[in-house]
């Protein structure tokens, strides 16, 4: 009776909320734990309990995964806006629960955050769970990878069948003592790779005799293809593989299947060969998961392109304090085969806190920008000044570089010294501002 | 010629503490002295009388215990090296390794050469469990020069019984969050829990050690990096509180 009115007040309240102009994807479970803390132990899951975490591409991946398996015939609930909190997958569960304490669906899927993680599994345990990668993520905030990690394995219960990126020596570590099973993932040598002597690595070392790993080749970071010298502790051939990449062309094959990437990113790579390999996982076939993956309808990456002064314009978002998503928007721009003009910078390190630390931008290597395609580096924003001194240390020659500490002043700079496709990798705020001077300039 | 080694440079390397030995050389070079810099790690074979200067970043609490094994190994080079008024800079945990002992889980014996203690934090040091780290934009003053020093901290570590701070500081900030010490300095050692590029930050605070290196060495230090000031003015300009 009591889990009844727990389930009732939980929907309630989420529609009163929903009604006064909230989200309402948080109140609801709030209540709803107040009331009874352990109701999450009292409902009914369904078969299929699926949390997908890591530093990034857990957003992607649960989106792709949610379109895989409700494309088979699987009714599916999860958490579309990323609400990851304790309060909201409380919400989730029980607005979709019935009053009797089931929740009427085929599949549970979450996109789960790695530190929030512990308090959601203290009351029901993941039939599957997806890591994508531990990397150097909003270090205030989670502190360092090592950390990071230690969370996510204390978090994880006996039994839960684990699908794994190995390229991610953290992500591997993972497989030590997990006692349940393990399906793998990762991606072939391509022309992204890099073999390359980098000193900012994580993982560094074998986790069994703390040898320094070996690596064959790079993909960025420390993601790629190690061993450890004495093979205590390797990258082996993963169950699930892409190989015959072409990121430029979209074309993958997994485990000899063909399969369209949504978009032309290195990590679109990742996210679509961990979402096969975790249908595989459930019991899907090749052929019900190459079916979506290869349709028209499925959903690709929206690109933010714009028209200015004639010239083409994409924005992409400044990954701040994270070093390796930055630095695969700074590849993506690279790697475009056109004379270009960049334009980065950032007013605060994070939106989620106030402190500022810019330690990060020394863990990205800005001296690819050496490149002759560039025609110009625009800097902008508060820390435009410690940007300048970043690129100076990358050896980038100084006659590319524009630094504009006044905003109002961009759209002249651009016009009158720069040449070539324009790229900006700004923060939310700027990004902001630089639209309005795009729609300033179609006025004119 | 200068000699400089980054040691641990892929273990203790958390928050872009490349940074520092490359603006050693930055800074060097602007000033036309030549500079070398050496990169080791564990268990490589380090000669310490060949360097003038040697700097260990900050790392996981894992990283350091694992620096801490080899560390010891070399606890006569390393004695050496300080008592001849050679230089060295460490910045977030990586003073944890030169006190008496590290208190984490169990008590784990350190080089032992200062007589500070090293105890890490855990959720349960604070009332509010979400913040188990010491994390922030930090504010110092020091006398060995008169601008203020800038920085960020992110660390779990606390030293007791410092008696010859770095830096003075807010005390949510200080070795042992009660005091207003911060870091640790003893000759030519130069410590603080500030973590990243603090030297790339503070150009004062580098013109200053550098300047010391070079009379040392019979050398001239005259040249500062203008873009390095600019660029900590223009963060005091901009985050005044």
């Amino acid at each position: 009776m009591w889990r009844f009115i727990v389930i009732l007040t939980c929907k309630f309240i989420n529609k009163v909320s929903k009604l006064i102009g909230h989200e309402g994807s948080v109140i609801g479970g709030y209540y709803a734990l107040k009331l009874d803390k352990n109701i999450l132990k009292k409902i009914k899951l369904p078969k299929y309990v699926i949390g997908i975490t890591g530093s990034s591409g857990k957003s992607s991946s649960t989106e792709l995964m949610y379109n895989i398996l409700t494309k088979n015939g699987y009714s599916t609930v999860y958490n579309k806006e990323g609400s990851n909190t304790i309060n909201a997958i409380t919400s989730l569960i029980l607005n979709n629960s019935t009053l009797g304490g089931k929740l009427k669906k085929d599949v549970l899927l979450m996109e789960l955050d790695e530190s929030f993680m512990k308090y959601i599994f203290k009351y029901f345990k993941p039939t599957h769970l997806m890591i994508t990668n531990i990397t150097r993520d909003q270090p205030p905030r989670n502190s360092h990878p090592s950390k990071i990690f230690n969370q996510i394995k204390k978090a994880i219960p006996d039994g839960t069948h684990l699908i794994l990126n190995i390229d991610d020596p953290f992500v591997n570590r993972l497989r030590i003592n997990h006692n349940g099973p393990i399906t793998t993932y990762g991606i072939d040598k391509n022309n992204y790779s890099y073999k390359n002597n980098i000193n900012n690595l994580d993982a560094a070392y074998c986790p069994i005799c703390s040898s320094k790993l070996e690596y064959d080749f790079y993909h960025y970071g420390h993601i790629g293809s190690y061993h450890c010298p004495k093979y205590h502790f390797v990258r082996s051939t993963p169950d699930y593989e892409a190989k015959k990449i072409d990121v430029d062309k979209k074309l993958i094959e997994i485990n000899d299947n063909k399969v369209n990437l949504p978009s032309n990113f290195l990590y679109t790579v990742y996210f679509v060969t961990g979402c096969y390999a975790l249908s595989k996982a459930i019991g899907l076939d090749d052929k019900e998961i190459t079916n979506v993956l290869n349709s028209d309808d499925i959903k690709t990456k929206r690109l933010e392109i714009y028209d200015f002064d004639n010239r083409k314009w994409q924005m992409l978002v400044s990954k701040n304090e994270n070093n390796l998503s930055y630095k695969q928007s700074l590849d993506y721009i690279i790697h475009q085969d056109v004379e270009k003009t960049i334009i980065l910078g950032f007013d605060n390190s994070s939106r989620r806190y106030t402190e500022n630390d810019v330690s990060w931008i020394w863990d990205i290597d800005f001296e690819e920008l050496n490149d002759p395609k560039i025609n110009k580096i625009i800097l902008i924003g508060k820390f435009c000044n410690d940007l300048l001194l970043r690129m100076t240390y990358a050896n980038i020659d100084k006659k590319k570089i524009i630094l504009v500490e006044d905003i109002n002043n961009l759209s002249e700079v651009i016009k009158k010294e720069t040449k070539g496709y324009i790229y900006s990798m700004t923060c939310f705020d700027k990004e902001i501002e630089l639209k309005k001077i795009i729609a300033g300039d179609k006025n004119d | 010629m200068i000699n400089v080694l980054h040691l641990y440079y892929d273990l203790l390397n958390l928050y872009g503490e490349n940074a520092n030995t490359r603006c050693i050389e930055r800074c060097l070079k602007l000033n036309k002295i030549k500079v070398n810099v050496d990169y080791k790690s564990v268990g490589d074979k380090i000669d310490f009388k060949k360097y003038d200067l040697i700097y260990i970043g900050s790392g996981s609490e894992e990283d350091l215990l694992l620096a801490l094994n080899d560390i010891k190994f070399r606890y006569d080079g390393i004695k050496e090296f300080i008592d001849s008024d050679k230089y060295l800079i460490l910045t977030g945990n990586a003073m944890d390794l030169f006190g008496e002992y590290i208190e984490a889980d169990e008590k784990i014996e350190a080089l032992g050469l200062f007589k500070y203690q090293t105890k890490f934090i855990s959720e349960s040091t604070f009332e509010n469990a979400s913040t188990d780290r010491i994390v922030g934009e930090v504010r110092a003053t020091t006398k060995l020069i008169s601008e203020e020093i800038i920085g960020f901290q992110n660390r779990c570590d606390l030293n007791l019984n410092v008696k010859t701070p770095l830096f003075k500081t807010d005390n949510k900030f200080s070795n042992d969050l009660k005091s207003d010490n911060e870091g640790f300095t003893y000759k030519n050692v130069y410590a603080t829990h500030i973590i990243g590029p603090i030297l790339v930050r503070n150009p004062y605070l580098t013109d200053y050690i550098l300047d010391k290196l070079c009379k040392d060495k019979k050398l001239d230090y005259k040249v500062s990096d203008e873009l390095s000031i600019k660029a900590y003015n223009k963060y005091l300009e901009n985050f005044q509180k």
